[in-house]
């Protein structure tokens, strides 16, 4: 039963990856486009932003990755 | 043709207040919800029969997935949770009757999330402390700050965009569907008796309404309870 309920999970959080990936990226890129535009800064702020959005993309799919890892640990220690 | 939700009545205050058929629908599934509740709580008794037993195994599994998903120590979510389980699955199957999915609605989507969005941050600042809290934005390392923030910043927009997106191309494609068969029913003299519609669309309901629907709330809830789980562990 137990098992059956983390596939659920699983399932879901892997559904969840592409979109975890594209949304930082997507929004650090309109973010940058409009500050350039307010500031008349040519691309600056698109390059920054991008690469801070990009970044954060990679970020998010670590967190999800690794979420269970601390748990597990703790699960053997309780020795279950 | 036009997917949006549709404005039904205006309320001349504030210089003209629109009610559109999500905001309508929305309190006729509050309203049918919590007349149900009212009415299947009012008489238990200790050793359940007939509809308490289905209501105990609701409670029952939503419990468990809350304590198995975000631990024994935040059992307290599990009652948001289970609400926000059944009503977006109500919601997003309400096509299944010919209505309007209220999530195929942006507005609506947006605002569940940012719902998730501050509970996360929240109960995170209560937990660790407003210091402990922003200390751990800047983790592992200060550089990864902007990062942290953006990334978190995108959750609510994920979260409300993929729910938003599967019901609304589910609505646009059942449409669709629908008026191609109206056509083809036409094309051979049945105008008056629409037997391409009765049958077919089961299918395509089965896939969209049933399956994605259902699968998308427990998407949304599954979600909503990891970032609330992360941000206080």
């Amino acid at each position: 039963m137990g098992n059956k309920k983390s596939i659920f999970e699983n399932l879901a959080l892997i559904t969840y990856l592409g979109v975890a990936m594209i949304v930082p990226i997507a929004l650090t890129l309109f973010a940058g486009r409009w500050l350039d535009e307010k500031l008349g800064t040519g691309p600056l702020f698109l390059f920054i932003f991008v690469v801070i959005g990009t970044l954060a993309a990679f970020r998010n799919l670590y967190k999800i990755g690794t979420r269970d890892l601390p748990k597990r640990k703790g699960r053997d220690d309780d020795g279950s | 043709m036009d997917f949006g939700s549709r404005i039904l009545f205006e309320i001349p205050i504030f210089g003209g207040m629109p009610f559109t058929e999500t905001i309508v629908i929305t309190w006729i599934i509050g309203a049918v919800l919590v007349g149900l509740s009212v009415i299947f709580v009012r008489n238990f008794e200790s050793v359940p029969k007939g509809a308490q037993n289905v209501i105990e195994l609701i409670v029952e599994a939503i419990n468990d997935l809350v304590a198995q998903t975000m631990g024994k120590d935040k059992m307290g979510f599990a009652p948001y949770m289970g609400s926000l389980f059944i009503f977006l699955t109500v919601a997003n199957i309400v096509g299944l009757i010919g209505i309007r999915p209220p999530t195929a609605d942006l507005n609506m989507t947006f605002a569940l999330a940012a719902l998730t969005f501050v509970m996360t941050h929240y109960f995170g600042a209560k937990r660790k402390g407003i210091g402990g809290y922003l200390k751990s934005l800047a983790e592992p390392i200060p550089v990864m700050l902007p990062m942290n923030i953006v990334g978190e910043l995108a959750n609510p927009v994920s979260l409300s965009f993929r729910l938003f997106g599967n019901i609304v191309g589910g609505v646009v494609i059942m449409t669709l569907a629908y008026q191609g068969l109206s056509a083809v029913s036409g094309m051979i003299g049945l105008e008056a008796l629409p037997i391409f519609q009765a049958g077919i669309p089961i299918f395509l309901h089965a896939y969209f309404d049933i399956f994605a629907g259902v699968l998308q709330s427990f998407i949304f809830v599954m979600l909503t309870m990891v970032f609330i789980g992360m941000a206080m562990d």
